[in-house]
């Protein structure tokens, strides 16, 4: 009897070592390696939304109409918050979609930025040229015109004053 | 009109004309002072007004707030905007010292937001599963905007009131562009909520 129970205690034993510990290891090693996937996908769209922001920035600042990107930018903005939630709610195949769907969404976007930039900073020195010179064309044209006005001006004056006639009180 | 005179208004139009014509190019050279630069932070009821005191939430039933940041930075501003559940007793925001609350974010939104823009959009908040048992209740689940979020939060039942407090922390954060990373804008505002145990 006591054999019998002996034998049924490692049978037990045997099956939960060889069967039940594995799964329920390979489970938990399953969902903790979906999870460090997931997050690792989050940092990454993460960081792609980080740099596709600071590309679209310096084309703002360079004075480019961003309106478009701008756009991008929210629809990729609002995938990350929702991979974020995803992954706070365990759900990590979520998570590394809505991550992997941001990071789509500004695929690109950077070098478009940068290269609007580029082309905008370059049209924004072509004004400036043109404006420095049409100021400076200005300016000489000013000073000719001035000078000739000068002499037009002061001829009038003096011939004013040349043509005026004294007059005379007649004496009674 | 003596001579002196006519002489002085000719140099003086002459001026006016040369300024107007430099004009462009000052304008391009020339830094101009800007304004004051700030964001703001706002939180105003279901109702679209601001509501003092404590918001009352029972469980499964959704509220709404209008959260609302403004940029007034000067340039174009990419903002995160945290929020945290704490209870009474859980740290909230230093404003004086800069520091957020240390509590874990249970939703982040991002907006990207021009000079002198802003945006205002509704939150629907609704607690899921909230069992009160004696001085406690456990918040497990809160579903922001049709989806759910697991808290697992306890909140303790108030000695001076009884009643059990939460509160929903909104804090904004900024992307610095020099340092590549998000800091905490020193903007946050709270909203105390009663839970009630009525279904």
């Amino acid at each position: 009897m006591r054999k019998c129970r002996i034998l049924a205690f490692l049978v037990v034993a045997l099956f939960f070592t060889s069967v039940l510990l594995p799964t329920g290891f390979a489970v938990d090693a399953g969902d903790t390696a979906a999870a460090i996937e997931a997050a690792a996908d989050i940092n990454e769209a993460s960081l792609n939304l980080n740099l596709a922001f600071v590309a679209v920035a310096a084309a703002e600042d360079a004075g480019a109409d961003v309106e478009g990107f701008l756009v991008q930018l929210e629809v990729a903005g609002d995938f990350l918050s929702q991979a974020h939630l995803a992954l706070r709610d365990m759900n990590y195949e979520d998570a590394s979609s809505l991550a992997a769907e941001c990071s789509k969404e500004v695929e690109g976007l950077g070098s478009e930025a940068t290269q609007l930039a580029t082309k905008t900073k370059r049209e924004k020195i072509d004004n400036l040229i043109l404006t420095v010179v049409g100021s400076g064309i200005g300016l000489i044209l000013l000073f000719i015109l001035g000078s000739m006005g000068w002499v037009v001006v002061r001829g009038r004056y003096y011939r004013g004053i040349f043509e005026m006639k004294p007059e005379v009180e007649e004496s009674s | 009109m003596n001579f002196g005179n006519v002489k002085l208004l000719y140099l003086l139009s002459c001026i006016a004309l040369g300024s107007i014509i430099l004009a462009p190019t000052l304008y391009a050279f020339i830094p101009f002072p800007g304004g004051d630069k700030f964001s703001e932070l706002w939180l105003l009821g279901s109702n679209h007004l601001i509501e003092n005191g404590k918001h009352e939430v029972s469980a499964n039933k959704p509220f709404s707030v209008y959260l609302g940041v403004a940029n007034h930075m000067g340039d174009l501003e990419f903002y995160k905007v945290h929020v945290k559940l704490g209870s009474l007793s859980d740290p909230l925001p230093d404003r004086a010292a800069g520091l957020p609350s240390p509590l874990e974010t249970i939703l982040e939104r991002n907006l990207f937001l021009g000079d002198d823009e802003n945006s205002e959009e509704e939150i629907i908040f609704s607690f899921e599963n909230m069992s009160f048992d004696g001085d406690t209740c456990r918040i497990s689940r809160l579903s922001i905007d049709d989806r759910d979020v697991l808290v697992n939060k306890i909140v303790r039942r108030d000695e001076l009131e009884g009643e059990f407090y939460c509160q929903l922390i909104f804090e904004l954060w900024i992307y610095n562009t020099t340092t590549f990373n998000f800091q905490f804008h020193n903007r946050a505002v709270w909203l105390w909520l009663n839970l009630n145990n009525s279904i």
